[in-house]
């Protein structure tokens, strides 16, 4: 061994005390990623003398307009869509009008009386007299409304049993939610790719991804259709959900693709029927 | 030295795909397994890079939440563990920077000007000496040092971590430990006396 390699060994034996580490932390550790990984967006941010001093998020005023712009913008489309929409349907809302089952929520749905419920009252209305009950108009007016990151009330598993009032509250709450999907998504792919954007996005996506768990766990999730269509959504609104503020190109074109392939933003243009703006206003 | 602790045979590659196709499903069980297989190494090496145990737990739980998730985007095209390295080398270094920078800011001028200047007469140990050495050599050497001859990585986990040649890694151990030794020159009379 020659002079230089000794005085490496004994260098490098000396060095393992060096910042020798002490057990690992594991449990502390998981438990902080646990609730890192539940909190979406913001990032750990390590302050001068080491300690994390908690997560931020970096935010822009004039980001936080454009963000304001393009979802106003993103309204405007839906809006002269659905008007579109009811301008060429006028021929059908007369049948519509007449038919007892619920309003159809996409444009293939057939229109056809739906067979009475299970459990349906013996004061039920006929057809005829489609009257809401002062009861149903009381649903309506407490039905779930849905806007921006707002939440979607609970609903109680005893609603669960299929009645026409009922249904209607969750084809409105289901439309309105779809609608504000769109906005989201539409605003997602058309916006810029700064940081403090994704931190919006993010922070939007989380309230729509807790309507969507909500929906598909209520009477409109049973629907196989609507209810492939939620799980995917779920999907795409849980990835921009923990999208990094400061994430990649390649992230965001993760995302992008996931809504592609899924034809998402079809199907979900295609769920919101064209007389949507009706059915809202019931 | 230590060995890697996920194995690179045919075995373990095939457990390595199904562990993270579970952790890609969400798996929770498959994300605590996948931490549990490599957090050691992990914590071990930013605890090494950092010397805090605050900043090697935050270093450490950065590591995991990006892996997971970017998981995804994992294409096997080197091992599980040496991708959670590269990740966690990455986020150390980073962070160290940024804190150092914000350090720097703060310390007194009189500190600074006695970092590197440390006699044996002032400080004859030859642990505090080292210290004061390793902390005193620039970043691209002292990870390397630590890496290897602390911790006991190879030249290959080395370059993959950090985007070098192997090669590269190589010279950057050897120049480091020669600035070792040059910083130590005052013990060398009493260890080839032994």
């Amino acid at each position: 061994m020659s002079e230089e390699d000794r005085i490496d060994e004994i260098i490098r034996s000396a060095a393992s005390e060096y910042n020798r580490p002490p057990e690992t932390p594991r449990d502390e550790m998981w438990s902080a990623i646990l609730a890192a990984r539940s909190a979406p967006g913001p990032r750990l941010h390590v302050t001068a003398g080491g300690a994390p001093s908690g997560y931020t998020t970096k935010r822009r005023f004039g980001a936080q307009y454009a963000w304001i712009g393009m979802a106003a913008a993103a309204v405007l489309l839906i809006a002269t869509g659905v008007g579109i929409g009811r301008w060429t349907n006028r021929s059908t809302e007369q049948t519509i009008a007449e038919s007892p089952s619920p309003v159809p929520t996409t444009p293939n749905d057939e229109i056809r009386p739906s067979p009475p419920p299970i459990t349906e009252p013996p004061q039920a209305p006929s057809s005829t007299e489609a009257q809401p009950t002062p009861r149903t108009q009381e649903q309506i007016r407490r039905a779930p409304v849905i806007k921006g990151t707002g939440r979607l009330t609970p609903i109680s598993p005893n609603t669960r049993v299929a009645s026409a009032p009922s249904s209607n509250i969750y084809q409105v709450a289901m439309v309105r939610h779809l609608a504000d999907a769109e906005v989201l998504l539409t605003s997602f792919s058309l916006g810029s790719r700064d940081d403090a954007m994704n931190a919006q996005f993010a922070g939007w996506a989380k309230g729509l991804l807790s309507n969507t768990r909500l929906l598909l766990d209520s009477p409109a999730g049973d629907d196989p259709r609507r209810a492939k269509l939620l799980q995917d959504l779920e999907l795409v609104l849980a990835q921009i959900v923990q999208l990094a503020p400061d994430a990649r190109a390649e992230d965001r074109q993760l995302i992008e693709g996931s809504i592609q392939q899924g034809h998402v933003m079809t199907r979900l243009r295609t769920a919101i029927p064209a007389d949507s703006t009706r059915i809202l206003e019931r | 030295m230590m060995a890697l602790s996920v194995p690179n045979n045919g075995h373990g590659r095939v457990s390595e795909r199904q562990l993270v196709a579970r952790v890609v499903d969400g798996d929770p069980a498959a994300q605590r397994e996948l931490y549990d297989s490599h957090v050691d190494r992990i914590y071990r090496l930013a605890y090494r890079l950092a010397g805090e145990d605050e900043l090697a737990r935050d270093f450490t739980q950065l590591t995991f939440i990006r892996a997971f998730e970017r998981i995804g985007d994992f294409r096997f095209e080197s091992s599980l563990a040496t991708w959670l390295h590269t990740i966690g080398v990455s986020i150390a270094l980073n962070g160290l920077r940024k804190v150092k920078t914000a350090r720097t800011r703060e310390a007194p001028i009189e500190a600074a000007a006695a970092i590197g200047t440390i006699t044996r007469e002032a400080e004859p140990d030859l642990k505090v000496r080292l210290k004061a050495a390793i902390d005193s050599l620039s970043e691209k050497y002292r990870t390397v040092f630590l890496m290897h001859d602390v911790e006991g990585y190879t030249h290959d986990e080395i370059g993959a971590a950090l985007g070098i040649p192997p090669g590269t890694s190589k010279t950057r151990l050897f120049q480091g430990r020669a600035k070792l030794r040059e910083a130590l020159a005052d013990f060398r009379g009493e260890w080839i006396n032994e």
